[in-house]
This record gives structure tokens, sequence and C-alpha cells, in this order.
């Protein structure tokens, strides 16, 4: 078996006083399709926020695709990663947004079009020839001049996806990016999700509180509480066996009683 | 006591020597505004900067030029700099001096426009792995832009009243002019009354000009396609 694509050792984590991981022990492999699901502040969403650098770590090792993410080596020890590693680890990675965070002043195809041109310095002709496969992929061929104000949240969401494939990231983040949307908009952006994953294999890592979804789409489920995996397995396991107590108690109160 | 009567003739006649030193008050304006918005940009990157020593000696510089009086930075630069072997034109002297003064001001209203961009939007930037200059330059300047327009309007316009303190290193802008008309004809009433309403006529130009800017200037942002 080949190393785990992200592992996470020891890693620990605070804001302030709060302690979010205290030793925290995670892996994913490649190609496998991770969901996390428990209550909020339980330290789902800074997992991935972690992973694309948009948190830093208060101990511990985190690897990706086998490089040390948060540290690099240095005169024959580990020292904390400087700007240029973080970029160069960035390029395994691409992350979907809760809120979307669109560009409000660029059109939908620049939205998608800015990073392959500025980082990996693709000439505009190949990035929009890219963009439109894209758009075509989610489903917005019409939308590409369109200001992401002038779309549907669910359309918006969609372009979060295309834009975060455009730097074609073997490791996908989805933090929570169906909460954000109203319920008969759902659909439409999971649709996009799954089409993704028929299509091509990824590494995926969603955090969501779509029960039905993650159970559907993963190859595993973790179950989070106070920042540790409460419990983890494959998705039929978790949803109709679980074990611990604090599992059942979440998905009771998530699913009725009815599962 | 004639100097009391308007002398409409006298008008006439003075009138395109004030206009011509009005084109250089508008020029030390518009050069000084160009340089205040340069520096002011940079004063606010550099106190952005997670360097702390370059943070806070930014700080003490802006804190420093904008608790001294600008006559005294003008005299400054004009009279002691030749010391150190730079000496400028009267007019460079003046775009340098306002740009410096203003630019101290206006990079605290580019900071809070800066301040303003949601903490998404640098994400997201971070994300897509843009570097910083890519992240100022495509994403957070084009939105910023906007709600920086009226502040930095009226400090533009300021500057443009300040122009007459330039005449205390001898260059020939509009009230300087006036006075030497003044004194050659014994007659001071038209040509500082002159002065006044070419200042008021310009000040609500700007200030309608500004506005206008500021009302077409799309919510959203400097758009890029």
């Amino acid at each position: 078996m080949n190393a785990p694509i992200i592992e996470f050792k020891n890693v620990k984590k605070c804001f302030g006083d709060t302690v979010i991981f205290s030793d925290f022990n995670f892996k994913v492999e490649e190609n496998e399709i991770v969901s996390i699901i428990g209550p909020s502040g339980s330290g789902k969403s800074t997992l991935l926020r972690i992973l694309m650098t948009l948190e830093g770590i208060d101990g511990g090792y985190i690897n990706v695709a086998g490089e040390s993410l948060w540290h690099m080596p240095w005169q024959g020890q580990y020292v904390p990663a400087n700007g240029k590693h973080l970029h160069k680890m960035r390029h395994h990675l691409g992350m979907v947004f809760q809120h979307f965070n669109l560009f409000p002043h660029m059109t939908v195809k620049r939205n998608i079009t800015e990073a392959p041109m500025r980082v990996k310095g693709i000439s505009r002709e190949e990035a929009e020839a890219s963009a439109e496969k894209l758009l075509k992929l989610v489903g917005l061929s019409d939308k590409a001049d369109s200001y992401p104000n002038d779309l549907s949240g669910g359309q918006k969401q969609r372009v979060g996806i295309a834009r975060a494939l455009a730097m074609k990231p073997s490791i996908l983040l989805l933090d929570e990016i169906t909460s954000a949307l109203d319920p008969e908009l759902v659909d439409e952006v999971l649709d996009v999700i799954r089409n993704l994953v028929k299509e091509d294999s990824f590494t995926m890592l969603l955090v969501t509180h779509e029960m039905y979804f993650a159970r559907e789409i993963s190859d595993r489920v973790c179950f989070f509480d106070n920042g540790a995996i409460v419990e983890e397995g494959a998705p039929e396991t978790i949803f109709t066996q679980p074990k611990e107590e604090r599992t059942k108690a979440f998905l009771n109160a998530y699913l009725g009683n009815n599962s | 006591m004639n100097g009391f009567q308007w002398d409409w003739a006298f008008t006439w006649e003075v009138l395109p020597m004030i206009l011509s030193a009005a084109k250089v008050t508008l020029l030390a304006t518009l050069l000084g505004s160009i340089f205040a918005i340069f520096m002011g940009l940079v004063f606010a990157l550099l106190r952005r900067s997670n360097r702390g020593v370059l943070r806070i000696s930014v700080y003490w510089v802006v804190e420093f030029i904008r608790s001294t009086p600008l006559l005294v930075q003008i005299f400054f630069l004009y009279y002691v700099m030749p010391e150190f072997g730079i000496s400028l034109s009267p007019l460079a002297t003046g775009v340098l001096a306002l740009g410096l003064h203003y630019g101290a001001y206006l990079s605290e209203v580019f900071r809070s426009g800066i301040d303003g961009i949601e903490k998404g939007q640098w994400e997201a930037a971070r994300a897509l792995n843009l570097s910083l200059l890519d992240t100022y330059k495509d994403i957070v300047l084009p939105q910023a832009i906007r709600p920086m327009i009226p502040a930095t309007g009226n400090y533009i316009i300021a500057m443009f009243k300040e122009t007459p303190q330039l005449s205390a290193i001898t260059l020939l802008e509009m009230l300087q002019i006036a006075k030497i008309i003044g004194s050659e004809n014994f007659r001071y009433l038209e040509p500082f009354t002159l002065v006044g309403i070419l200042y008021l006529v310009f000040s609500i130009a700007a200030a309608y000009g500004i506005h206008q800017v500021e009302r077409r200037f799309p919510k959203e942002g400097f758009s890029l396609k």
C-alpha cells in the first residue's frame, strides 16, 4: 500500500486558550473520499483550513503528498515552513468555501482564469479554454460573462468548484459547501460533486451536514467531536450501526429516530 | 479710498496673469496628488507588513509627518536639503512636500479601505496560491478603491487649498502672483477676489467630479474581465 497522501501526526492547535486539537492523528489515502461530520465547533473546518494553510499549527507534523506541509528540512532538521515552501505545497490542494468567496469584481470566467494565469503563467487563451470546459462541467456555460452578484447561491458555489478545479489540485477540500444555500439549491451543487467523482479520481475531504450525501459519496466517514475522531468507518457502518453513544446521539438529532 | 471701488478694466487686465498662475497651482496639485496617492499606498502597505520593525518605523514616520506643519516640511525640503547636496526647483520641492504630507494622511484612508475587504477574499486568494502582489493588485485594491474615493477626494481638495503655502519658497502660484500684482498697482481688491473666486470654482468643480466618479464606480469594485 502507498503512503497516505495526507497524514496528521500529534497535531496541536489552539485559538488563544481554546484547544482545538491536543494530539490529533489522521490519515487519508490517495483517491479516498472522506466525509467529516460532527457538531459545530468540533474542529472540522479547522482541519481543512490547516491543510489549506489558512491556519497554522501549534505542534506536531502534517505530511501532504510525501512532504511536510508546515515544516521543511533545513540543515538537517525540520524548521517551520517559509512562504516559498507553503506556496509549493498549496499546489496539491484546492478548497471550496462555505461562503463561496468569489471575487465580486471579476466575471465568472475571470474568477476561474485568474489563478491559472497568475500562478501557473498559463496564457489567457489557454486558461479561458479550460475555464469553458469547467463551466460546462458545472452547467454554467452561459454565465461566463456574468458577475457573481448576478448568480444564485447554487450557481455561485458551482463557480467556486470550477475555480478550485482550475488549479488542478490532487486534493480537494470542501468546507460545508452547501451550508449557506437555500434547501432547493443544495442538490444542483451536490450533483456537480457526484459527476466529478464519477469521471475522475480525487482525494476529497469534505466537511458536511448533508448526511445522505456523506453516506452516498464517501469511502469513509469520520465523526468528530471536541477535536478528536470519536468514530470512523465505512458510511454504511457509521450511519446504520454506530458504536459510540455520542455518534448515535448526533445522528439521531440529525436524521430523526427512523435511521 | 479708491480701493473699495471695483475696477472692471483692471480686473480684465489682471485676469490672464492670474489664470496663467492658476496653471501652476493646478499642476502642483495634480503632481502632488499623484505622488501623495503613491506614497499613501506605500505607507499603507508597509504598515501591514509582518516585519514589526518596519511596521513601527513607518507608523512613526507617518505620525511625524502628520504632526508637523506643512510649512515646516516645505522649508526643510527647500532650505535644508541643499546642504545635503539635493537642491530642487520650487515646483519639485512643492510636489515632494505636498505628496509626502498628504501621502501620510492618505495612508490612513487606504489602510482602512484595505481593512474593509472581507477575510474570505484573502483566504480565497491564498487557497488559489496567488502571490501577495497579485492578491493586492487583482483582488484587494480593485475592491477597496470605491470606498476610498470620497476621503481621498477631500484630501486632494484640501491639498489644492494649501498650495499658497508654496509661495513661501517663491513658487509663482495664484496667490503669489495676485500679491505681486497688488503691490505693483497698489490695488489688492480685484486680484485677491479673483483668486478667491477661482479657488471656489475649482473646489466645487473638483468636489462634483469626485462625486460623479464615486457614483459611477461599480459597487463591487474596479471590474476585471
